[in-house]
Formats: structure tokens, sequence, C-alpha cells
């Protein structure tokens, strides 16, 4: 897990921590590294990103062949796998210019914590966590999809170090912007305890 | 001072971040936390009335801290809220609820806004979990 996880804990360099992006009755603004909301359009240059409730409602963000874009597995250039009413998280930073920019984009984001109900093939079923009614997501394991080990190991592309009964976190992507979805492109599967 | 790791959750479905013991609604605007060495006070079954002297208590804040070797510099969490994961009333105490006498490989579930705060940018999808250390605030 460690070797994923960044590690170190020492403190340096203090950040301001730019508060929730908590709906609130009277709208609020993105905070300068976070956009997220619903993808009104893509181009090879920009996204423009629906925020219900923020204001300004309508956020574009600007694209360059360094940006990561994450829709069943990451890669830098042009965001051309994105579709228009994918739900958005993207991390910014301001240009020069006074644009934001994206460093990274991620479509249609799942993330979640469960135990692993089976195992078969690279396809992961685990059980939501006691006390959470949540899907039980069906993690599928890709060529681009890391899995770390607890006992500090990464596979890529495997779910071989996996069995029954551990207890995982993943992140990925869903097929669709429904957060309910079952099935999950794992990008990163820590084996938290087994 | 604790050290841990944090991790986001997409809430969906019913229920909480399980380190909040599943009390405290989900919602992905908030970071929630919890505390991997909390101690639960003796005889005191409800986590409500838990405080304990000298360290952060029900409902207190802490402060987390990401690594200083993040894409060259580190983040802070000032204000996130801890949630005490005695188990309630009713409550078996499981894996799922944390363990006050044990400590919790995951200790925070924060919003995708604190983790990257925290990792100064970084994508929470593609590092999965963070490692932090966590002070009463």
């Amino acid at each position: 897990m460690a070797s994923l996880a960044a590690g170190g804990g020492g403190v340096a360099a203090v950040a301001a921590f730019p508060g929730t992006i908590l709906a609130a009755n009277a709208p609020m603004s993105m905070p300068p590294h976070l956009v997220t909301g619903i993808l009104v359009r893509a181009s090879s240059a920009s996204l423009l990103i629906h925020a219900a409730g923020f204001q300004p409602a309508q956020i574009e963000v600007a694209l360059t062949p360094a940006t990561e874009v994450c829709r069943r597995g990451c890669r830098a250039g042009p965001a051309a796998s994105l579709q228009p009413g994918d739900r958005i998280e993207t991390g910014t930073y301001t240009s020069g210019g006074g644009n934001r920019v994206a460093n990274w984009v991620v479509a249609n984001p799942l993330a979640g914590w469960g135990t692993v109900k089976s195992v078969v093939g690279n396809t992961v079923t685990i059980s939501p966590p006691g006390g959470k009614t949540a899907p039980q997501r069906e993690l599928r394991i890709e060529d681009f999809s890391q899995v770390a080990l607890a006992n500090g190991t990464v596979d890529k592309g495997s779910a071989a170090g996996l069995r029954v009964g551990d207890y995982i976190h993943f992140t990925g992507t869903g097929n669709d912007p429904n957060p309910l979805t079952n099935e999950v492109h794992t990008l990163v599967l820590h084996q938290i305890a087994r | 001072m604790s050290h841990g790791v944090a991790a986001i959750d997409d809430c969906a479905g019913t229920g909480a971040c399980v380190v909040n013991c599943n009390t405290a609604p989900c919602n992905t605007s908030q970071p929630f936390c919890a505390w991997p060495t909390f101690q639960e006070c003796p005889n005191e079954p409800d986590c409500l009335k838990q405080q304990l002297d000298g360290a952060a208590g029900c409902g207190s804040k802490i402060q987390f801290v990401g690594p200083s070797g993040c894409s060259g510099g580190s983040g802070t969490v000032p204000a996130a809220t801890i949630f005490e994961c005695g188990p309630d009333s009713g409550q078996i105490k499981t894996f799922y609820y944390c363990q006050n006498d044990g400590a919790q490989p995951v200790i925070a579930c924060v919003n995708v806004n604190a983790f990257t705060t925290l990792c100064n940018g970084c994508n929470p999808y593609t590092w999965g979990m963070v490692e932090v250390t966590a002070t009463p605030y």
C-alpha cells in the first residue's frame, strides 16, 4: 500500500485549505484548484462544465497536451474520450492570463471501500462496508489498473494477489455518469487488509 | 499526532464513510475524517458524550497534513471534523465500526477537494491514497 500512497509525513509548506465545495443556499465559487460538474462540451482546447449551485454555473477549463484525462484509463492529450453529460472532476490551476487550466480530468469517477466477495479472472466483486447501502461493485482490473498489495508490491493489470475477504479501497471510472453503477474500470486498488 | 492514510469515497448509496462509523451522512462535499488512535472514555457507551483532555474529542477538529514530498510541497487541511468512532448503542464493535482500541488502516475519508489540497493538486484517482499526519486543531 505504501508504494502508491505518498511516503513521508513531514510538515513543509502550509497551503491554506480553500474551504469545502459544499453546496449551500447562496451560490459558492469553485475553489481555484478543482472544478466538478457535468460536461457540456469538449474540444481539443477546453472543456465547458456546468457546476450546478455554483457561481458561475458554467466554467471553462483549458486543456494542454500535458493534461491527464481519465476515462477507462488515463492518458495525456486531447479529451476525445469525454462525452457531454459525463460527470467531471478536474484539478486546475490559474494561468498567467487568468484562465483555468486542467492538470487532470476524470470522467464519471468512482471511489470507495469494500470487502472482496469474489475474484473471477480479473473481475473483483466487492460488498459495501457494513452499515452502508451501496452498489455491489464489480471492479474490472484492466491493463492500466494498479493493484497495490498489502505486502508493498504493485501488480499492474492483475488481480492475482487478491483474495476473498480482503478489505480494499478502489478508485476508477464508470461507463456513464450514474454514481450507482456496478461496473468500475479500476485505476488504483489498495489491498488494505487481508 | 497520528500517521495514517486518507482516501476518498464517492458516497454512492446510503450510509457514510466507514471510518466515521456510518453515523454521519455521506457527502462528497465535506471532508469527513476519523482518527486511528482515538480512545474511547472508559464505561462510556455513547460516543456523543466522549471527551478527551489534551486530544481531539468528539466533534472536535483535527488538522491533516500531506506529505512533504508530494509534487514539491505539502498541503494542509486545517479544519476537518472528527467523528468519534465508538460503537453506538446497538452497534457491534466490528471492523466497520471503528475500533478505538486499535489503529485503523484508513484514518480519513476526505473529499476530493481536501485530497487534492493534501497532495498539492494531485489526481486522487491515480493516487488512491495519501499518507497524512493528523493533529488536534
